[in-house]
């Protein structure tokens, strides 16, 4: 049988609700037949009421506002009463910014983001997050499919530039004054060839050779016009069926995928968490970079079962933002149905240094 | 402006889309503050406002003392804190058929409740600024509803010392009382001696 000494001090316990079912029964018990223990409760009740004292919410708001407190606060208990709680100071300062936000029309709150735990990743409130998502994904999409063709196409149109501008400069160094002239029709600016250095006038058999090497040259001028050309009317045809794409999720993954790729699963072994990626159609492929970033360029090579390199892409420079990247492309049909490792590597001192890896499935 | 605060309320009132719009978009602003505190129940706490600011202009408690904005801004403050104090409010075991003066039986846990004057929850804040700072946390702990056993963990004493402690620190809150009441008012000290029938 438990005594009042045992009684009282389990007391505020027994308001918490926090003893274990025996304790509880028998403080129980014991306050039913104990007038004294029974106002010993009365009397933690009271205690819980003062240390669970905090200053009204009407109080609080008036001093954010500056208003006079509510009739019977003392404004120098609250003042000390702000200085000694956390929670009241806490709530305060709450009220306090959204003063601000009414008086200050300049301020823009940001969305609030939540974590959603079970999927593990952020939402913004309120509930329209789903299509939030839905339509940053497929712009995403659209962005990254418009940037690989983009690349593909500017860095084919600059080098068949410059070499156009290097076969006219030659052209006009070896030009020996005869009647033959060029019209450049490439729009990369070609020094003039009427104001190219003229050597001296060679004569007899090293003229007619000079003649032949201008007639290749020009020859070479031409046909490399003629793919500049081809590529710029493949370009514009690239670029109209990318506009008359349909911009929907659905739609773009009709006929082009955007895989983004964590390089956890490759570590824990096994291919169960391989990313799949349909064999008959173009890939875009973003892999999340986990090491910290010492190199300017890496290399990214796509090694199949036997280890054995099968694609590779030099020059691979890491996107930074929130979350780091690499991103390539895989040309539709370029990879046989598989399992393979996607390797990223780094040069260091002539050596090749392995970094993360990554695991897809291609069917 | 005044007038233009009414034309407000009324068209509010009549469910025009331009004025509920307006008044929401100041009540969501007027909240962003409390998101973060509030965000498992946001939806349900926006919902509430706009009842609780409904109900007020429906009964025209907004009598153009202020602009209507900010009339708005403190009744969305003022319904955030209570939610946000609602929230974290430890629910009191059911001992109603123990005590003479209790709550009502048969409601299950209840919620302490506050005093219902000003001038009682004075006295309880000058009560408990005389405290001591390991009483306040001690009681913080068992408001958050600790066990004994983590709190003694959590401190690192033993838990006979720590129940002494803590009735140490009730027995202080009473003594407290009784010397304020005495003082202030001269009567003479009772043993437990109630400040209110709201504070049991």
């Amino acid at each position: 049988m438990m005594n009042c000494e045992q009684a009282i001090e389990l007391l505020p316990w027994l308001l918490n609700g926090t003893l274990q079912e025996s304790e509880r029964q028998a403080v129980r018990e014991h306050l039913a037949g104990c007038d004294r223990c029974r106002e010993a409760l009365a009397e933690t009740r009271f205690a819980w009421s003062v240390y669970d004292q905090h200053l009204p919410s009407e109080a609080l708001v008036a001093l954010a506002y500056g208003d006079r407190l509510p009739d019977g606060l003392d404004p120098a208990l609250a003042e000390r009463h702000l200085a000694t709680c956390p929670q009241c100071a806490a709530e305060l300062e709450l009220v306090r910014t959204s003063r601000h936000l009414e008086e200050d029309e300049r301020i823009a709150p940001m969305p609030f983001q939540r974590k959603d735990r079970a999927a593990g990743a952020s939402t913004t409130v309120p509930a329209a997050a789903p299509l939030v998502r839905t339509s940053v994904r497929a712009w995403r999409s659209s962005a990254l499919a418009a940037s690989l063709v983009g690349v593909v196409a500017l860095s084919g149109w600059i080098h068949n530039g410059q070499r156009v501008h290097s076969l006219e400069e030659r052209l006009a160094q070896v030009s020996t004054g005869t009647e033959a002239t060029v019209e450049p029709s490439s729009p990369q600016p070609a020094p003039p060839i009427a104001s190219a250095p003229v050597p001296s006038a060679p004569s007899g058999g090293a003229a007619l050779g000079e003649t032949e090497r201008l007639r290749a040259a020009e020859a070479q001028l031409q046909e490399a016009q003629a793919k500049l050309q081809e590529q710029s009317r493949q370009i514009a045809e690239i670029e109209k069926q990318v506009q008359s794409r349909p911009t929907s999720k659905a739609g773009l993954e009709a006929n082009f995928q955007s895989v983004e790729i964590e390089p956890a699963a490759a570590e824990r072994g096994g291919d169960a968490d391989a990313v799949e990626i349909r064999a008959d159609r173009g890939a875009a492929v973003s892999l999340t970079a986990d090491h910290r970033e010492t190199h300017k360029t890496h290399v990214l090579e796509v090694l199949d079962a036997a280890g054995k390199p099968v694609l590779t892409v030099p020059g691979l420079q890491r996107n930074t933002g929130d979350v780091d990247t690499y991103t390539f492309g895989i040309p539709p049909g370029r990879l046989a149905p598989g399992t393979y490792t996607v390797q990223v590597s780094a040069q260091e001192n002539g050596q090749k240094v392995a970094f993360e890896k990554y695991l897809i499935r291609v069917v | 402006m005044e007038n233009d605060d009414q034309e407000v309320v009324a068209r509010y009132l009549r469910g025009e889309a331009e004025a509920v719009g307006l008044v929401d978009g100041w009540i969501q602003r007027a909240a962003w503050p409390f998101q973060r505190r509030l965000s498992s129940r946001w939806d349900d706490l926006l919902q509430d406002v706009r009842l609780e600011v409904t109900r007020l202009l429906g009964q025209g408690k907004f009598r153009g003392e202020s602009a209507l904005r900010t009339y708005l801004w403190r009744v969305v403050n003022h319904t955030c804190l209570d939610q946000i104090r609602a929230q974290t409010k430890w629910q009191w075991a059911d001992l109603d058929d123990l005590e003479r003066d209790g709550p009502v039986a048969g409601t299950g846990p209840v919620a302490p409740s506050p005093p219902s004057r000003h001038e009682d929850r004075d006295l309880l804040l000058r009560v408990l600024e005389r405290a001591s700072e390991d009483c306040r946390e001690l009681w913080r702990m068992l408001v958050a509803g600790l066990s004994y056993r983590e709190m003694s963990q959590r401190l690192g004493v033993a838990e006979g010392t720590l129940r002494v402690r803590v009735l140490r620190c009730r027995e202080k809150a009473t003594s407290t009382r009784e010397d304020l009441l005495g003082r202030d008012k001269g009567v003479t000290k009772q043993p437990g001696a109630r400040l209110s029938s709201s504070e049991s």
